[in-house]
């Protein structure tokens, strides 16, 4: 069983990542017309699928746009955004770093993989629904990959070969 | 003092630049590449006194820059930057030669106390 960040891990590490004031509240399911842009893939060093991050499009926007430098009302949240949905991936990273570190394990986001495929909205282990001050608030969800009981969206999954514990 | 800025994440690389000159270093001329494979031809061309890496990248992750850096003896401190910050990465990091690892998120307070050494 994974260890997920804590509220007050998530929002140290993002106020420290954006210098920005960040509240991290309990989250919810994730609007999942929200989920489009923003659902990565996390991998362990051989590969395996271990987790998947889900960001609501609005969350991501600003955590891109505090990054960056972007004031809020040049955010328009109804186009996704491909340099502010970059800029938020690498906040995404910095968090997956933290659940690297929970776990004592080598995770890193899959730059090549759209984590939409194993999405699945009854599986959610964490949920956080975070304001970044001054810009759009939105829910950030975790849910460790089980080979069993997880549906992919819209085909059939492709699982890997193995997944084993991290423990 | 030249340093050069290894990270596959442009919009980090701007934020350590700004996050270094916040903490007082104001001495540095700065370049950048963004992945290892960039960085080592650099170093082989040029003149840096300080390298600072991230670990996951794609073409040459730091592990495997800081194993060139040492194999090639270059004339260079080089050290780590990154989120992934766990106990393996960092003593795989210390076998393969670096002299620092901060972690990701930094502040120019972190970078000031971690980097003080190596910068000055």
């Amino acid at each position: 069983m994974m260890r997920f960040p804590t509220p007050s891990d998530v929002r140290v590490t993002l106020a420290r990542l954006l210098s920005h004031e960040v509240t991290v509240d309990r989250g919810r399911i994730p609007n999942r017309q929200l989920l489009g842009h923003c659902t990565y893939e996390v991998v362990d060093h051989a590969d395996r699928l271990r987790a998947i991050v889900a960001v609501e499009l609005p969350l991501a926007h600003s955590l891109g746009a505090a990054m960056a430098m972007v004031a809020p009302d040049q955010v328009d949240d109804d186009t996704p955004n491909p340099h502010l949905l970059e800029c938020a991936r690498e906040a995404v990273n910095v968090l997956v770093g933290r659940l690297a570190v929970k776990n004592d394990a080598e995770l890193h986001i899959d730059p090549s993989a759209d984590g939409r495929r194993f999405w699945s909205a009854s599986a959610i282990d964490s949920s956080h629904r975070i304001t970044v001050k001054g810009y759009r608030p939105g829910t950030l969800a975790i849910l460790e990959f089980r080979r069993t009981g997880l549906l992919a969206l819209d085909a059939e999954p492709s699982l890997p070969d193995s997944v084993s514990s991290f423990a | 003092m030249n340093v050069l800025i290894v990270d596959d994440s442009p919009i980090m690389r701007k934020m350590l630049r700004r996050d270094l000159r916040r903490a007082g270093f104001d001495h540095l001329r700065i370049e950048e590449a963004d992945d290892g494979a960039q960085a080592f031809e650099m170093l082989r061309r040029g003149r840096f006194d300080v390298v600072s890496t991230g670990w996951n990248m794609p073409n040459m992750g730091g592990r495997e820059l800081l194993e060139h850096v040492t194999l090639n003896d270059f004339d260079v401190v080089a050290g780590v930057i990154s989120a992934h910050a766990t106990k393996a990465a960092k003593q795989s990091a210390q076998q393969a030669g670096a002299a620092f690892f901060v972690s990701k998120p930094f502040t120019p307070d972190t970078l000031r106390a971690e980097l003080a050494e190596v910068l000055r």
